[in-house]
């Protein structure tokens, strides 16, 4: 194996030896023009990829917005709900069966109706949320199994374009980008929401500060 | 099952000459392609910094080619300080070597598999199968297509060829599906995800490639839409990465670029639905054991290319197949090759290595479109051109390709002529000379059949 890597790296060397060195500039935008309406650009953005949109972006208060996450339940007859361990107890719905995420299997996120977690940064240019799966998202399989996904975006942790929110975040272990629930084309380019992920994204827009 | 690379399909005419008796294949073809490339057109346009980020995308991937002995050095510490095991592979078989072990190693009968054209490159799918190891496509039409026992007829959307009924068949006859299953897409999209869901939730491997590979994390990243990609590449125990060597970006904030360009050059989305980012093992989070391995494959000697080498800065976007007069009717069958397209026309045959897939560099009209869509402005025509004059058929084919160029380019109306004072190929009317003499026998085998002129006006029309 050792002399694969060799042999490889070699023949890579020698191929790219006489290449010269390129520059290239970054000219392209690394922000949005400031009469363009971020927030009003992503809320598009997630309605054109048919997520539910919740808008509380002037709300603070924890008792509305869990409110508000109570009647999305109700709504849709979601009976239970899985949690990451740093979701905001303020935040965590009581109508329903809160299940905090401590190892849960994968046929137990199965069963589970919803997963309600908050969210790193999101991009309005093209409707992306980024999980960092800090304590708040919690890990991969919390978002991906149940076939909801209530993802709570902080007005303020919305920016306008992907150079933003790549210069905010820095490196992570793992990330995840959401533009959208599940879809698929691949039937004779008839677009279908909902295949493997969670069929259903619901994006509550709120300013509270935890 | 599964696509062979080498060998043993038709050469690119004979196997467009069938392709373009298929008219539901045409029908379906056109459809998709025109679909695609209004939607790439609508969300690149409304970007007025286009044209930066492919300046930008194309300058990050000169770079990587430029460094590319280093940046694999810097990736593999990174990956393996982060957890991963890094494997190189020369060739195919290595690189099946490695999977293969590792499924021995954990005992496995099966894994699951996000679409990969680097796997199928190498043929891991047929290459388990042999050793008694089933993958398992995820992605929807991949696994239509692996149903039905077919290849894929576009990159992007590989089973454009079939339609909602063919479907259901499909469904029914192998899923288990009912009998009063109705051809609706929503319904059918519903079967297949019962149906793998359990695969999912159970599975103990997995095997996918990798978009992009940042040097300066070590980091792998997968675009997808369905949902099927973060099955893969967070439930199982393990995962096996196989990553084509020219993957790599050298740095994280390379991605603020790259994941501009790709889904919209792509699926004309202004974003894909999910994107994964893995570096190495994380705890608690997705498998504990990861694998990765860096396959050359013909990559290196390409890479020696001068002309040919950028090729290799391809991000597999699919745009260039989207504008191309040739593929729009032959569909990606035709080029018998993993790599279909324009792409596939310059990518295939120097991948393979001298006297392999040598009919591909023709498969074009060389009218430019690729190139002005591609999101790392790769000049497809002048390395299509390139690889004609250096490729085994030197002298005569390169006088006849004039006279076939000039004959395709009237019979269909291109409107791109400025492209061929660029090679030196000056437009002239359509004459007989192709009918005649030694040049007859090369145009009917190589290059007519992309263009029977016959139905052209059928075709056009229904475009
Ligand atoms: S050659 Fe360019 S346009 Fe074609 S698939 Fe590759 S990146 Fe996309």
């Amino acid at each position: 194996m050792s002399n694969t890597r060799e042999r490889v790296l070699t023949a890579v060397r020698s191929a790219s030896e006489a290449m010269p060195t390129t520059s290239f500039s970054r000219n392209y935008r690394t922000s949005l023009e400031p009469s363009d309406s971020i927030l009003e650009l992503f809320i598009d953005r997630l309605l054109d990829y048919r997520a539910t949109v919740i808008d509380l972006r002037l709300e603070v208060d924890a008792d509305k917005i869990r409110t508000e996450i109570e009647a999305v339940l109700a709504e849709r007859d979601i009976a239970s709900v899985a949690v990451p361990v740093g979701l905001p107890d303020g935040l965590r719905p009581t109508c329903v069966p809160v299940v905090e995420d401590r190892g849960l299997t994968n046929s137990e996120l199965d069963v589970t109706g919803a997963s309600l977690t908050e969210s790193a940064i999101s991009v309005a240019l093209s409707g992306t949320i980024l999980l960092d799966h800090a304590g708040n998202q919690g890990r991969r399989a919390l978002t991906l199994i149940p076939d909801t996904h209530i993802c709570l975006v902080h007005i303020e942790s919305i920016v306008g374009t992907l150079p933003e929110a790549i210069a905010k975040l820095g490196p992570r272990k793992v990330m995840t980008w959401i533009s959208g629930p599940s879809a698929t084309s691949d039937i004779e380019l008839v677009r279908v929401e909902g295949v493997h992920g969670p069929r259903n994204l619901i994006v509550l827009l709120h300013a509270l500060n935890s | 099952m599964g696509r062979a690379f080498v060998g043993i399909q038709p050469s690119f005419p004979a196997a467009a000459r069938e392709a373009l008796k298929d008219s539901q294949l045409r029908t379906n073809l056109a459809h998709a392609t025109g679909t695609i490339r209004g939607k790439r057109a609508r969300v690149t346009e409304e970007l007025p910094d286009w044209e930066f980020l492919r300046e930008a995308a194309r300058g990050i991937k000169q770079q990587t080619l430029a460094d590319l002995a280093d940046l694999l050095v810097e990736f593999e510490k990174n990956a393996q300080a982060a957890g991963a095991i890094v494997h190189w592979a020369s060739s195919a078989e290595e690189a099946i070597a490695v999977v293969r072990e590792v499924a021995e190693r954990h005992g496995v009968e099966s894994f699951v598999k996000v679409k990969s054209l680097t796997t199928d490159e190498i043929g891991l799918n047929e290459a388990m199968n042999a050793v008694g190891v089933d993958a398992y496509e995820t992605d929807l039409a991949e696994l239509i297509v692996q149903i039905a026992n077919e290849h894929p007829s576009h990159v992007l959307v590989p089973a454009i060829h079939k339609n909602r009924s063919q479907i259901r068949d499909l469904f029914i006859e192998h899923l288990g599906a009912n009998e009063d299953t109705v051809d609706d897409p929503a319904v059918l999209a519903s079967i297949a995800r019962a149906h793998l869901r359990s695969r999912f939730l159970d599975a103990k491997m997995a095997v996918s490639g990798a978009n992009f590979a940042i040097a300066d994390t070590g980091s792998l990243v997968v675009v997808e839409s369905e949902g099927n990609g973060r099955m893969c590449l967070t439930l199982p125990e393990v995962l096996v990465s196989i990553v084509g060597i020219e993957k790599i970006i050298p740095s994280w904030e390379d991605l603020e670029v790259m994941m501009q360009v790709l889904p919209r050059s792509s699926t004309g989305e202004r974003m894909n639905p999910y994107t994964t980012i893995w570096t190495g093992t994380a705890e608690h989070d997705g498998p504990a054991e990861v694998h990765i391995v860096l396959l050359d494959n013909g990559r290196s000697r390409t890479l020696a290319e001068p002309v040919g080498r950028d090729a290799l800065m391809c991000i597999r976007c699919s745009a260039c197949m989207n504008v191309c007069p040739v593929y729009e009717r032959t569909g990606g069958h035709a080029y018998g090759s993993v790599y279909p397209g324009p792409i596939g026309a310059i990518l295939t045959p120097q991948l393979l290595g001298p006297g392999q897939a040598e009919t591909l560099p023709y498969a074009s009209t060389l009218c430019g479109a690729c190139y002005d869509v591609c999101p790392v402005m790769i000049d497809i025509p002048s390395i299509l051109v390139h690889l004609r004059a250096t490729g085994p058929h030197g002298g005569t084919e390169k006088a006849a390709f004039a006279e076939v160029a000039r004959t395709l380019s009237n019979a269909r109306g291109m409107r791109r002529a400025h492209r061929w004072a660029r090679f030196g190929l000056p437009l002239a009317r359509l004459g007989s000379a192709l009918r005649i003499g030694p040049i007859r026998a090369w145009s009917r085998s190589r290059s007519l059949p992309q263009v029977p002129r016959e139905s052209f006006r059928d075709w056009w029309n229904t475009r």
